[in-house]
């Protein structure tokens, strides 16, 4: 009974803390990207801003809700519903800190469920995430560049997430667990796994940038080529969900960055209990949401030919290769692994 | 499947497209994402102008041709002036400081106007930051530009017969600011942009047309020299003072994207090594012909015709005026550049992706207000 | 000013066919009859290497005996930098020949041109309205069309606008 409780419980407050989380992002972005190019921001609504989301998304709500009249009712309020569902399942499965031994023996975990396979599940629904995008390009009712927008989306969420899932399979099989907590604690002993795996942690990285959607493989909603793609044909509340699944899953992909590859709440000095360890983990993953930012402010964007070509003819054979490379050295029993 | 259930889909891609910039309406044919065939139609910012121009006095036309490229409307100023000039027959009589001013006005509102292309035309790839970078020195170029004629975007500045009013010495002092501290900051743009390897990617080898093609399509201005022809009207036909002035023609043989972006990003610096030169051998004196200074004063050229050009920012813009001995002309033809830019896209971008026609068109850089006219 | 070398040799081969040669403003204008037009374009681009179409355009002139329109071709080469105008008389309703199978770029006049004076150019494979929409009524560019329009194009977008928002009866005109 009082794991139900205790779930019911972690589930509402890690649903309100990446609302919360969501919302501020937005300020962060807007503020970081106003740095960098010589702006100021949002500034009036609060301390330099700070309660400008709350103003967005009370304007996002109030907005008129348009629906294209040739639309598939259904499908197109369902689109959002997915994309937003699916992001938040992926962060349920996520330590938010590490496990705390309460003083019955009992192991607490920051998480809403401490799942033995959550990386499978991570990657299923990361899977599932796309349809949201691809049901919104096809139900629009016909509106072409939501199309081309979902198309785009489809080759690129089946390409990438392979680089992805191929990426992870090597901290996977050197610790050879799917649990995050148990990867950190291998890792405690090891050094970080980024530095058994640099190729790997590489092209994590660049697959992470482009199965979140973010510049420079933001193809599916390049603004300047199909306007905005996918949801071209959403307003108001509806609309917002997209960005904000968006952040979500910059969210919990840069976590999973932290965990599998630079050894979670482990510090490389300071190993102090649950306040340090928090606290490294905290920054390790906000300095990941902030390259997401950065490199938004910085790069261009992929041509969509070019992006295929780095997912299969490039990324693909590396990861497959490393992977080899990884299970020789595993079975051969090489000092450093 | 028969291939003749394969259909391409047409995709209406403006008039209200991010990177149409403006009003441009391009009906796409497209395979997947590759272009098969292209239509452009223009002309959602028509007003006629040029039937404006014949029931309007000389003068009168003058502050309508800044609302063509409103992007660089000292360079319209100019190549109207230098039209109306060459039908007047008084080329020869426009007084040196006059000539001058116009050399500075013009190649300061080309790098306005060269600033506003490389922002937007990165906006279009993808790259946000770039954009801000440029306005803030597009908006020294405007201040400048205030301080001498209380406009900002739309100028009236060049006159037929000279210039307006005679520049302020803060003016000058804005000037030598901007010369100075523009080649750093140009520097920025180059380590934003171009080496960079997404830009590069993006923008070579694609748009490609050879200088045979490109002369064929009428292609003008930075994108003909992007082609590898050395051809610019400033120094092949000199007008204004720039017989007098020092400057290369910046051109790249490989007529891409990214060719007509390094001849752009290079003009840039010449001209302000055109306007320090300006600065050291700007001449003292009147900066309007006696004749020209009654605004009220109606001119009737003889009956004839010209055809006056100028380079402009975007190409090579032109006047063809009729006159019968009237005091408005019997016709007037403008010879925009980004029209005739807009029907050479379809032979640029056949057979490239959807992506790549956001870049050409940016590449092209138009501006649909001398388009349409 | 045009080389003599250009006229002469156009002369001996199109002797009949030219009308004209004048000068105005420094610029060599060569009126030639319609029939040749084409021919003398292309001799001129492939001859005498005039590659550069800057524009071509008309002029209407309702006044005038006999022809209504001039069409006018503004040449040049990249070579020489020289200019040529070529002129040609056109009657109302009278078809001229395309010269975009010799300059590209003349398909986007051409259109312009149909567009604001209707003279048809036979062969252009993309003749369309240029600026106007496709269902306009009359030629902007001929002199006797109204500066600000005329009733047709007060009532034009009638019918692509809700109720509240058509043409107001009491708006009126200059004259």
């Amino acid at each position: 009974m009082s794991i139900v409780i205790w779930g019911l419980i972690k589930f509402i407050v890690v649903l309100l803390l990446i609302s919360l989380y969501v919302l501020f992002m937005t300020w962060f972005d807007r503020k970081v990207l106003a740095r960098m190019q010589n702006r100021v921001g949002p500034k009036l609504i609060g301390f330099h801003g700070l309660w400008q989301p709350l103003a967005d998304g009370v304007k996002s709500i109030w907005k008129e809700d348009v629906m294209p009249g040739k639309a598939y009712k259904f499908m197109f309020w369902l689109a959002p519903v997915i994309t937003i569902t699916t992001a938040f399942a992926i962060s349920f499965v996520i330590p938010f800190a590490p496990p705390v031994k309460t003083a019955s023996g009992v192991v607490f975990h920051f998480s809403v469920v401490n799942l033995n396979v959550a990386i499978l599940f991570v990657f299923a629904f990361l899977g599932l995430s796309s349809y949201g995008v691809l049901y919104a390009g096809i139900s629009s009712g016909g509106s072409k560049y939501p199309f081309l927008g979902a198309q785009r989306e489809g080759a690129q969420m089946i390409s990438y997430e392979i680089v992805l899932a191929l990426s992870l399979l090597n901290p996977i099989l050197m610790s050879q667990s799917l649990n995050f907590e148990t990867i950190v604690a291998a890792q405690t002993h090891h050094l970080w796994y980024a530095f058994y795996q640099p190729v790997a942690f590489v092209t994590y990285l660049i697959a992470m940038f482009a199965v979140a959607g973010k510049v420079p493989f933001d193809m599916p909603e390049a603004e300047s080529e199909i306007c905005c793609g996918y949801f071209v044909e959403y307003s108001g509340l509806k609309m917002g969900l997209y960005p904000f699944a968006q952040y979500v899953v910059v969210l919990v992909l840069s976590a999973i960055m932290v965990l599998m590859f630079l050894g979670g709440w482990n510090g490389p000095f300071w190993d102090g209990g649950f306040v340090a360890g928090f606290i490294w983990y905290w920054i390790k993953v906000a300095f990941f949401i902030f390259l997401f930012t950065w490199i938004w402010g910085t790069l261009p964007r992929y041509r969509y030919d070019q992006l295929m070509d780095i997912g299969w003819k490039i990324l693909l054979p590396i990861t497959v290769l490393n992977i080899f490379w990884t299970g020789f050295a595993l079975t051969i029993g090489l000092p450093f692994f | 499947m028969s291939s003749s259930d394969i259909r391409t889909l047409e995709l209406n891609m403006g008039p209200q497209h991010p990177s149409t910039h403006g009003v441009l309406r391009l009906v796409l044919q497209l395979n997947g994402e590759i272009i098969e065939n292209t239509s452009p139609r223009v002309g959602y910012l028509h007003r006629g102008f040029e039937k404006m121009a014949e029931n309007m006095s000389y003068q009168q036309f003058t502050p309508v041709t800044d609302r063509l490229s409103y992007v660089a409307s000292m360079n319209n100023n100019l190549a109207y002036a230098i039209a109306v000039e060459k039908l007047l027959g008084v080329e020869d009589q426009i007084p040196e400081r006059a000539q001058y001013i116009r050399v500075m006005v013009a190649e300061l509102n080309r790098i306005a106007s060269h600033l506003l292309w490389v922002a937007t035309h990165a906006l279009d790839i993808g790259a946000m930051t770039p954009y801000f970078y440029c306005f803030r020195e597009r908006e020294m170029i405007v201040d400048m530009f205030e301080e001498i004629c209380g406009a900002r975007l739309l100028y009236n500045y060049v006159r037929i017969g000279g210039v307006a009013k005679d520049i302020t010495p803060r003016f000058m002092d804005l000037l030598k600011e901007f010369v100075k501290i523009f080649p750093d900051r140009h520097k920025e743009y180059n380590t934003l942009l171009t080496k960079n390897r997404i830009w590069l990617k993006r923008t070579k080898d694609v748009g490609v047309i050879s200088a045979e093609d490109a002369i064929n399509w009428g292609i003008s201005g930075p994108a003909l020299r992007g082609s590898g022809m050395e051809w610019d009207l400033r120094k092949k036909r000199p007008y204004a003072a720039y017989s007098e002035l020092d400057f290369d023609v910046p051109n790249y043989p490989e007529g891409d994207v990214y060719a007509r972006y390094l001849v752009r990003m290079d003009e840039m610096l010449q001209s302000i090594r055109i306007l320090e030169q300006c600065i050291q051998k700007i001449p003292d004196g009147p900066v309007m012909m006696d004749d020209f200074k009654k605004i009220t004063k109606p001119i009737k050229p003889p009956a004839g015709e010209s055809y006056g050009y100028a380079e402009n920012p975007t190409g090579e813009l032109g006047f063809f005026i009729v006159s019968e001995g009237k005091n408005k002309p019997y016709r007037m033809k403008i010879r925009a550049p980004s029209f005739v830019h807009a029907y050479a896209l379809p032979f640029m971008i056949k057979g490239s992706l959807l992506a790549d026609v956001v870049a050409v068109i940016g590449s092209l850089d138009l501006v649909f207000g001398e388009s349409d006219r | 000013m045009l080389d003599t070398k250009v006229v002469d040799s156009l002369k001996a081969k199109f002797k009949d066919s030219i009308v004209e040669v004048s000068e105005s403003c420094g610029d060599s204008i060569i009126k030639v009859e319609l029939s040749s037009l084409h021919d003398v374009l292309k001799f001129l681009h492939s001859d005498l290497s005039f590659d550069y179409l800057l524009f071509l355009t008309a002029v209407d002139y309702p006044k005038r005996e006999g022809k209504r329109f001039d069409v006018v071709y503004q040449l040049r080469s990249t070579a020489t930098f020289d200019e040529v105008r070529i002129k040609a008389e056109v009657a109302d309703g009278e078809d001229v020949e395309s010269a975009s199978d010799i300059w590209g770029c003349a398909i986007g006049d051409e259109c312009e041109t149909y567009d604001m004076f209707g003279i048809k150019y036979i062969n252009n494979s993309e003749l369309r309205r240029a600026f106007m929409p496709d269902d306009w009524n009359g030629y902007p560019l001929r002199k006797e069309y109204p500066l600000k329009g005329d009733d047709f194009s007060d009532r034009y977008l009638d019918k692509y606008l809700p109720n509240g928002q058509r043409h107001k009866i009491e708006h009126t005109r200059m004259p």
